[in-house]
């Protein structure tokens, strides 16, 4: 089972080499909506969803990086294809961290995501960054 | 020289270029197809000679491309970039026929460690 560090250490992987961007360190802020979210399955031999979630604007930030846009020319197609990708990547690195056979799932992306639904298992590993002054999180669901 | 690159996020498929750019291929020209069954059509009517491809997509993942290709007797140059890494997928891409598989996050490097093997 993977540990927060193991998360923390391939999300910001994912994020320097992709985006040439750098994620601080962060804590959970209940104050701040984070409404775009997407996530993928990973099953087989284990079994878990692995989901990011960010604010609007720290959205936006991925995609202009990602897209090689200005910050004006953003559509919210960019941005779901955006925020699916690397929820695609740290998925899949979290996948090749893991022993077994399992399989990574097509990403799934809400941009109005309601965050009192929020997954409230025990066993799930969360970990919180700050990109560009805004709230990301990454959390690891198994089950 | 023809690269096609597959990917279905848009996002992606920029990346790709732009990083296979940086890595000293800016002189080759770029083609591009959303998933494996598009890139079929695309490889047929644009005849590129080199293929970049993602694993996970839509209607057409690109290891079924792949195999598409070498069933019809297709001999294209073809590389896997993927965020799919275990050693399965990998022995799996080359089983298959795929020159390399790099695994995303990648940097230019990498493309051109790769590229200037096969390529050359």
């Amino acid at each position: 089972m993977l540990n927060t560090e193991d998360i923390q250490t391939i999300s910001n992987t994912v994020c320097r080499d992709m985006l040439g961007l750098e994620f601080e360190s962060g804590e959970a802020d209940g104050t701040r909506m984070l409404s775009m979210v997407a996530c993928i399955a990973i099953s087989g031999d284990y079994r878990a969803v692995v989901e990011v979630a960010m604010t609007p604007k720290a959205a936006n930030e991925v995609t202009t990086a990602m897209c090689g846009l200005e910050p004006g020319e953003v559509q919210e197609s960019d941005v779901a294809d955006s925020i699916g990708e690397i929820v695609n990547i740290i998925g899949g690195n979290i996948k090749g961290a893991i022993p077994g056979e399992t399989k990574l799932s097509l990403p799934c992306v809400s941009l109005n995501a309601d965050e009192s639904q929020e997954n409230s298992s025990p066993e799930k590993r969360q970990v919180f960054f700050r990109l560009a002054g805004e709230p990301f999180a990454v959390t690891l669901i198994p089950g | 020289m023809k690269i096609l690159v597959v990917d279905d996020s848009k996002a992606m498929r920029m990346i790709v270029t732009r990083t296979v750019k940086q890595a000293g291929f800016s002189d080759h020209t770029f083609i591009e197809a959303g998933d494996g069954k598009e890139a079929l059509e695309v490889i047929q009517q644009q005849t590129p000679d080199f293929v970049l491809s993602d694993w996970n997509m839509p209607e057409m993942k690109g290891i079924e491309l792949l195999r598409e290709l070498r069933s019809k007797g297709n001999p294209i140059k073809f590389g896997f970039i993927t965020s799919e890494s275990s050693p399965e997928v990998v022995r799996e891409a080359l089983d298959a026929g795929a020159s390399f598989l790099i695994t995303k996050p990648f940097t230019p490097e990498r493309f051109r460690n790769e590229l200037t093997a096969v390529l050359a």
